[in-house]
């Protein structure tokens, strides 16, 4: 009772991730796909794929989390995106005008933004964009920034386009401010927010039956249940039989005592 | 030299001891084991000079442990344990909680050393009560909210580990915990240390 006690006392440690919204719930597409348009750019495409992916395997992987990030290319407009009407969203823009978007002086200081998250009637998100700051003369300039940063940049804003809010750990992924970081890494905090909005569901199935549990769709590492847990059913399968013959090998009676 | 002659000496005894102890303590009954899980020790070895504790974390754990024999050797041990504390978020508003319902078979290596292997199943509950949060947003502030809906992740996970009988009653227990392990992109391995009161 003391040792709960003593735990309970030390349940104080926080966490401060939020939502982007309230009640807001994650894409419905699996895997999220990221439409990129190069145009404006003050990086080649090589190096924005480049950047991108760092970005996206950032986000990908968590083990609890059933989200799975993708890019592919689109001629999508800024305008088009800014009119509401795109259907290739989540997208990835750059801006040359960027001080329009975000006004003045904050083009000065900010190098990204995603705009207009929208949610549909269950919560789903349906409609985001992330505008990078391709002003020329600022110093937020994506192209003025260190690889590293331009990395983090583009992980945080995807983190706002997933759904997720600002926190308030300063060495959060999601926290508003670069600070001195100079590479994009997760927190505990950014990984369950994240898994709070993508959670991974590998009961979902049907593997054993359990209807109690909430369906989620079934995302393409779904298969990953079976690979796990056929090895383990047969290697217990397996373990039980080794048992079985070295006890009973054990109770038979040998030759000599015959 | 000598000391570690007297320690051989104490551990021979403590194992001739440990052997007739054996039995007692992987017969049928229950076990609570408490002690800690530090998670994601991958992220933990990769992570950057001062990110270390932000994305693995030494966790205390608490189990609950069944021993039933299946033979002379062969012992099921279902558990389910908690990880402790359970974490809160901003103003409260957010918790954490975190499960393992596991589903080993053990096996004697030597009389006081049983290898532990078999599949579990975690589960992470993520819930709040909703709200509002004002945060910075570099230049001015901006809304943001607290979940206001329970979140459940059920992951399959693979155990190993090995649990050292220190006598009838105590046990020394290492375990890892693997999820996705089949999976490069979300393998994730996380690792416990308890200690075992037969109840």
């Amino acid at each position: 009772m003391k040792t709960l006690a003593m735990f309970g006392f030390l349940s104080s440690i926080a966490l401060g991730w939020t939502h982007v919204g309230n009640n807001i719930r994650g894409w419905n597409q699996s895997p999220v796909t990221f439409y990129v348009n190069y145009s404006n750019c003050p990086l080649s495409q090589a190096e924005m794929n480049e950047i991108i992916d760092v970005a996206i395997n950032t986000w990908n992987g968590i083990t609890d989390s059933n989200l799975e990030v993708k890019r592919a290319e689109t001629s999508l407009s800024i305008n088009a995106f800014l009119n509401g009407t795109a259907t290739e969203v989540p997208v990835i823009l750059c801006d040359p005008n960027f001080a329009t978007q975000i006004g003045s002086p904050e083009v000065y200081v900010v190098p990204a933004a995603t705009f207009l998250t929208r949610t549909d009637s269950n919560g789903n998100l349906n409609y985001s964009g992330i505008l990078l700051n391709a002003q020329n003369g600022v110093d937020a300039n994506i192209g003025n920034l260190s690889r590293g940063q331009v990395e983090l940049t583009l992980a945080h804003e995807m983190g706002h386009a997933l759904g997720l809010g600002h926190s308030s750990q300063p060495e959060a992924l999601m926290y508003y401010s670069l600070g001195t970081k100079e590479q994009p890494v997760m927190t505990e905090d950014d990984i369950d927010g994240i898994v709070h909005i993508y959670p991974r569901n590998e009961l979902s199935g049907g593997v054993l039956g359990c209807a109690a549990v909430k369906s989620e769709p079934l995302s393409p590492h779904s298969a990953t249940s079976w690979k796990t847990l056929i090895p383990m059913m047969l290697l217990l399968i397996l373990g039980w039989a080794i048992g079985r013959v070295a006890i009973l090998r054990a109770s038979e009676p040998s030759a000599l005592q015959t | 030299m000598q000391k570690f002659n007297w320690a051989l000496v104490i551990l021979f005894i403590w194992g001739l001891e440990a052997q007739a102890k054996v039995q007692d303590n992987t017969q049928k009954g229950i076990h609570l084991d408490l002690g800690a899980v530090q998670t994601r020790l991958e992220k933990k070895w990769d992570a950057p000079t001062g990110y270390e504790n932000l994305v693995s974390s030494l966790t205390g754990y608490v189990r609950l442990r069944g021993t039933v024999p299946l033979g002379k050797r062969i012992v099921w041990e279902p558990s389910l344990g908690t990880l402790l504390p359970w974490k809160s978020g901003v103003d409260g508003m957010t918790r954490k909680f975190t499960s393992h319902l596991d589903l080993t078979l053990s096996y004697p290596l030597l009389p006081w050393l049983r290898v532990r292997l078999g599949p579990g199943l975690k589960w992470l509950f993520l819930h709040g009560d909703g709200g509002e949060v004002v945060l910075n947003n570099g230049t001015s502030t901006s809304s943001f909210y607290t979940p206001g809906y329970a979140s459940h992740s059920f992951v399959v996970t693979a155990q190993t580990g090995l649990s050292c009988i220190l006598t009838s009653k105590i046990s020394l227990n290492f375990e890892l915990y693997g999820t996705g392990i089949f999976d490069h992109l979300r393998r994730s391995f996380d690792a416990a240390a308890t200690l075992g009161w037969r109840l």
